[in-house]
């Protein structure tokens, strides 16, 4: 740091080194920055594959249900537990929100969408023992699919669930659906098709209706009532799911102070009084439904508007309402009894408890007698519990066979040993977890957790060790009882607790610490450049006057607009026709300018009708987009329908292409002859000459047009590109010898600069052109002119404002044009911010089977070559190409200090306010779809500008 | 002493002014051919609205609106940022407004020994497509959508723009080459004409410019169609321009005044 310091003090241009300094503090400061901020913001949780089994539970200290010996004889006899329940129906009501249950006396006002659910009211009121209304808390993100998964494996979903599905929404995590399945109960679902790609091969049968159509109030509700009744009364299933979505849906769209809403309300109440009759009227001993359960829940809750996704009351307050058909012989304990009660408007008295959402996977497997979830990490919740019969009703316990405990007692015991199980598991998981994950839990979490469940572990054993010793004596006391369930609770609740602070709350220190950082560099940045003015002031009288220019104002305008577009989802969704309208701008003004002056002219108007080209292909790549995205509306015909499948279109698009890789070649063949050229950067670019015939030739073998008989296979497979990259990585060395070896002293600077640009350029081209097909050629002669044209139109500001040529107020508009072009030639390649947009095509020309290493290489290139590399690589052109002849190296250099360092600003402003924006909106519904993509990306290429910009200062500035 | 001439220019600009905001308001607030009145209508369009918010999907199974939708669905819309058929109203407005500018406009030209006032507004009448030309290609450039379903909409703004911007000049200073430069390149005016002309034309397009900017945003208004808010935006700064312009003329008349006295 004293060094970076000294260069900072000395008055003097320090040359190669001060410059490599600079850049290299500025790139550890922003690697620093994000490592800090992603750590707080990018929430990781890695999923596992393993399964729970059935033999598991004789790892555990506790009681099985039933003998080891007896195992195989007696699989009816459940598996972790004893089952409780035969069969369940789980009625599932999307996005109900907990006032649609609870009775309205328990609110200040009585809202119009209140009490619709009477039958609920009426059953809970009747039958407490065996009806009970939850509130369940569900735990944020609050949509639909990662609540169906969170119910489902009684975890914490979160936004990068590490898995091997890439891609694909299929749990591969343990689960209850697939307990269900691996233990031989038969699952029938209706509703929401989002079951059938959560558990693609799961269900005996289904009845998927779309769930697309947010307007369709009605498809999947009728739907599953069509399929509801008759399956009741059929004996080929042990769990039913029906998924109904009127109610999310009528949210949506009219809020849910609106009269379709209370009308599918009106109509749920009419369908559960139907259930329930059915169920009621087969629950004699003997008959289908005597030991049945029935489940009416949500997933998550909505605002009064309808939406939900973020971590508000509102939103994560859902309900489930439980009905056990089969009567316990009491109501839970006193001890455990924690409901809230109310009368209603009837004067009928009603309780609610609370559940988490959590809880539930682990409480129904309990109930069936399945294997919990490996990866659940919920509490059998005693209230749930309790309701069924099954849980009280037991023949005794495998050791105990007194008479004297009172059904009570004899709950709690059973209540007692499956909470054994439940922490055993969950303990399992923990450990398990913090061995294989990429990110575990602290040391320092582990260990309380550890002693939590030790504690707990030890009372276990003495209790349940004198139990075995005094067999006739009631040791198995209440107190006793009570001492250990607490001991579980603490420990499962540490549990729950300590992943929850993991796996779903911000490290909000972190994302500020880092985010203070980032801050710090920009000021750095800053600092530097205002040093080089001065210094360059130093070196030559006509340069320094700091009076603000026209193009440095509307250069910071440009930068500052475009970032301050990151704080709205829409912006980021249009960021490349936002840049091409502020890069238009610049055009325009400098048409303006050039009229005025009246000189260069031309450039001006072919920058300008340059960039609808662009523009048209930015929409086109949109329209691409709108496909696969779920966020983008796109308006098919906003651009002009090009009929793809006619011939002509055809051969145009087979040989526009190759006649733009022709131009390209011949303009850097001119260029080649146009300077006298050092041997070494010859031999590369007529490397990258022949690159481009062959990628000509690769291209034309493959085509259909011509679809030419003769040619072997390995001209059409993967040779060509091979050979292609296997020329660029000899043409990069061949560069880095010619930096290492070769001190040249050429007076003419300028000219060994445009080789050296050139040479670089050219290098990377051809791997670029072939990575990103057809488009490529195109897209570089694209680049090309519009570079050209910044680059003459800088004359216009030189010529009448000479004083400035030399400062950064010279340099901003110019700098600015070039990165908004670069940012257009991104979007324009056709790529976007999301995973999606990545071209993995890409990836595979050249080869067929995948190596990580490789194809993260190709596909990086791919992704930001024409956005990063040629931008960056050609930023010297800027200087070099109108820098007058006599000046001497010194001032040259600083220059080209500059222009990097203002490249690098433009970039890390931009970037800052990514990262301001994503810290703002981290509870927003779209935080995981959009500004955490957007984040990654931005950030990425953040580093990848900072580490080409280190490398291009060793290697250009002398 | 303010001149007859110099009255009559305070008068022309009022009376500019007032013209064109009372058509505005005529056109987008009262006139039941080009706006909804109806509720039945809006009905309808809330319906089309939602039609396009299921697009918004998240996560596989998610139906999502934005927030910024969201805070605006439930507020009040006022009505006359709906107009239904927007390639009819512009070309209303910019019928109207071009007759009234170049009858105007006309008054002032230049060299009025010369030219005639026929001649005036013949010349301006040649400009206002060729300024069309030039507004609509400038639009694309920055990125207005191409297309046939918008042509008549781009048509026709790009009249309306060219009205506000090159059809004062091309009735004032007829070909005179050397005039339009130093308005529209330079931006040196001279006389309250010359301001007249300049500020009213830079305002339209700066204002237009700024239009542009609520289209992206996802709050599914039909305002925020091309070219409704881009109109508005250039109608905006046109009369500022024009408030600007008048104040200048006055400001100008009453250090005269002063000087005078």
């Amino acid at each position: 740091m004293a060094a970076i310091w000294a260069f900072w003090k000395s008055d003097t241009w320090g040359g190669r080194s001060w410059a490599f300094m600079v850049f290299l503090s500025i790139m550890v400061l922003h690697s620093l920055a994000i490592l800090l901020f992603t750590r707080g913001f990018l929430l990781t949780r890695t999923e596992l594959s393993q399964y729970s089994q059935c033999s598991d539970v004789f790892e555990s200290p506790c009681f099985p249900p039933y003998d080891q010996n007896v195992n195989n004889s007696n699989r009816a006899r459940g598996c972790w537990t004893k089952p409780a329940v035969g069969r369940l129906v789980i009625i599932l009501l999307d996005a109900l929100r907990f006032d649609f249950v609870a009775p309205s006396t328990f609110y200040a006002v009585k809202k119009p969408w209140m009490d619709k659910l009477q039958v609920i009211h009426e059953l809970a009121s009747k039958h407490p023992s065996t009806a009970r209304i939850f509130k369940a808390i569900a735990d944020p993100p609050t949509t639909s699919l990662q609540r169906l998964k969170g119910l489902t494996t009684g975890g914490l979903p979160t936004f990068i669930d590490v898995g091997n599905s890439f891609g694909a929404p299929a749990i591969v995590e343990d689960n209850f659906i697939h307990q269900l399945v691996q233990n031989g109960k038969r699952v029938v679902m209706m509703g929401d098709d989002t079951w059938l790609q959560l558990f693609p091969h799961h269900f005996n049968v289904s009845y998927p209706f779309p769930s697309f159509n947010v307007k369709d109030l009605h498809t999947v509700d009728d739907g599953c009532i069509k399929n509801l009744l008759p399956t009741l009364y059929k004996e080929d299933w042990d769990v039913l799911i029906a998924h109904f979505l009127g109610v999310d849906h009528a949210g949506h769209i009219f809020g849910v102070d609106s009269s379709p809403m209370i009308e599918k309300l009106e109509q749920y109440n009419e369908i559960l009084k139907k259930v329930v009759e059915v169920l009621e009227s087969q629950s004699s001993p003997g008959d289908l439904h005597e030991n049945t359960m029935l489940l009416v829940m949500g997933d998550h809750g909505q605002t009064l508007n309808g939406d939900h996704g973020g971590g508000s009351a509102e939103e994560v307050e859902t309900s489930i309402f439980a009905l056990s058909l089969k009567k316990p012989p009491t109501s839970a304990p006193a001890a455990f009894d924690n409901s809230t009660c109310q009368l209603d408007m009837q004067g009928r008295r009603i309780c609610f408890s609370s559940i988490q959402q959590l809880d539930f996977a682990v409480t129904v497997s309990a109930l069936l007698g399945l294997p919990f979830p490996f990866g659940s990490i919920g509490h059998v919740n005693s209230e749930l519990f309790a309701l069924a019969a099954g849980t009280w009703s037991l023949e005794k316990l495998a050791i105990h066979d007194r008479q004297s405990l009172s059904e009570l007692d004899e709950w709690m015991q059973n209540y007692v040993n499956v909470l054994c199980i439940n922490s055993w598991q969950v303990k399992k998981y923990i450990d398990v977890y913090s061995s294989l994950s990429l990110i575990g839990f602290s040391d320092k979490d582990l260990l309380h957790v550890s002693e939590l469940y030790a504690q707990a572990q030890e009372l276990w054993s003495l209790t349940s060790e004198s139990s075995v010793v005094h067999e006739n004596e009631s040791s198995f006391t209440l107190p006793a009882v009570k001492r250990q369930l607490e001991a579980y609770s603490a420990f499962l609740a540490s549990v729950a607790s300590l992943a929850r602070s993991n796996w779903t709350e911000f490290n909000l220190k972190l994302m500020g610490i880092g985010f203070c950082i980032m801050l710090l560099s920009l000021v750095l940045h800053a600092f530097s450049i205002k040093r080089l003015d001065n210094l360059c002031g130093h070196h030559s009288p006509s340069c320094g006057n700091s009076r603000n220019s026209f193009g440095m104002i509307f250069a910071c305008i440009a930068v500052l607009t475009r970032a301050c577009s990151f704080l709205s989802n829409s912006y980021i969704l249009e960021e490349g026709r936002v840049a091409s309208f502020l890069l238009a701008t610049t055009a325009m003004l400098q048409l303006r300018c050039a009229i005025m002056k009246k000189m260069m002219l031309l450039e001006a108007l072919l920058f300008v009708f340059l960039l609808p080209f662009l523009r048209i292909s930015i929409e086109l790549a949109q329209l691409k987009q709108a496909v696969s995205s779920l966020f983008l509306k796109m308006d098919p015909l906003r651009t002009p329908g090009i009929n793809e499948d006619s011939q002509f279109w055809m051969s145009i698009t087979q040989f526009v292409p190759i006649l733009a890789l022709v131009i390209v070649g011949y303009l850097l063949y001119k260029s080649i002859g146009c300077y006298s050229c050092h041997g070494i950067l010859k031999y590369v670019i007529v490397g990258s000459l022949s690159n481009f015939m062959l990628i000509a030739i690769y291209w034309a073998c493959n085509s259909d047009l011509l679809n030419l008989p003769m040619v072997p296979r390995g001209l059409k497979g993967n040779l060509i590109p091979r050979i292609i990259y296997a020329v660029g990585v000899v043409q990069v060395s061949f560069l880095s010898i010619v930096l290492l070896l070769v001190r040249e002293t050429t007076v003419n600077l300028k000219e060994s600069t445009v080789i050296k640009v050139l040479a670089v350029l050219s290098t990377w081209s051809s791997t670029i052109i072939v990575l990103s097909g057809k488009q490529g050629p195109l897209a570089v002669l694209a680049l090309l002119i519009g570079g050209w044209c910044i680059i003459r139109l800088m004359r216009l500001e030189q010529n009448t404002e000479n004083k400035y040529s030399g400062s950064s107020h010279f340099y901003a508009l110019p700098v600015t044009q070039w990165s908004l072009l670069a940012v257009c030639m991104f979007f324009s390649t056709g790529h976007w911010c999301a995973f999606d947009g990545l071209r993995y095509a890409a990836a595979f020309i050249g080869f067929d089977e995948f190596n990580l290493i490789r194809q993260a290489i190709l596909l990086t290139i791919d992704t930001f070559g024409f956005s990063h590399i040629f931008p960056i690589f050609g930023l010297p052109f800027l200087v070099a190409c109108c820098y007058p002849l006599r000046q001497n190296k010194r001032l040259f250099s600083m220059q080209l200090c500059q222009v990097y360092l203002m490249y690098g600003l433009i970039t890390a402003v931009s970037v800052t306010f990514t990262i301001l924006c994503v810290t703002i909106q981290r509870r927003h519904l779209m935080v995981w779809g959009l500004f955490a993509p957007k984040f990654v990306f931005d950030v990425v290429g953040l580093v990848l500008a900072d580490v080409m910009i280190c490398l291009s200062s060793l290697y250009y500035i002398v | 002493m303010i001149s007859s001439s110099q009255w009559r220019e305070v008068i022309g600009v009022i009376t500019l002014t007032g013209e064109l905001s009372n058509l505005v308001a005529r056109c987008s607030n009262f006139t039941p051919g080009y706006t909804q009145l109806g509720d039945r209508k809006d009905q309808k369009t809330l319906e089309k609205l939602r039609a396009e918010s299921t697009r918004r999907k998240l996560d596989g199974g998610e139906k999502e609106k934005t927030a910024e939708y969201k805070s605006f669905r439930n507020k009040k819309r006022p009505r006359f940022m709906h107009i239904t058929s927007k390639a009819e109203t512009l070309r209303l407005i910019w019928i109207v407004e071009a007759s009234v500018v170049i009858l105007l406009y006309s008054l002032f030209r230049l060299n009025p020994d010369k030219c005639s006032y026929s001649r005036a507004v013949v010349g301006a009448l040649l400009g206002l497509p060729a300024g069309a030309i030039v507004n609509a290609l400038g639009a694309i450039v920055l990125g207005a959508p191409v297309g046939l379903q918008h042509f008549r909409k781009t048509v026709h703004w790009s009249l309306l723009m060219s009205v506000f911007t090159l059809v004062p000049a091309a009735s004032v200073f007829g070909s005179s080459w050397t005039d339009w430069h130093r308005i529209f390149a330079q931006t040196k005016p001279i006389g309250p004409v010359d301001y007249m002309i300049c500020l009213p034309a830079h305002g339209a397009v700066i204002g237009a410019w700024f239009g542009a900017w609520p289209m992206p945003l996802d709050w599914e208004r039909s305002w925020q169609d091309w070219p409704i808010c881009v109109t508005y935006g250039a109608i905006v700064g046109y009369l500022a321009g024009m408030m600007a312009s008048f104040g200048f003329v006055v400001f100008k008349n009453w250090r005269q005044h002063v000087k005078g006295d």
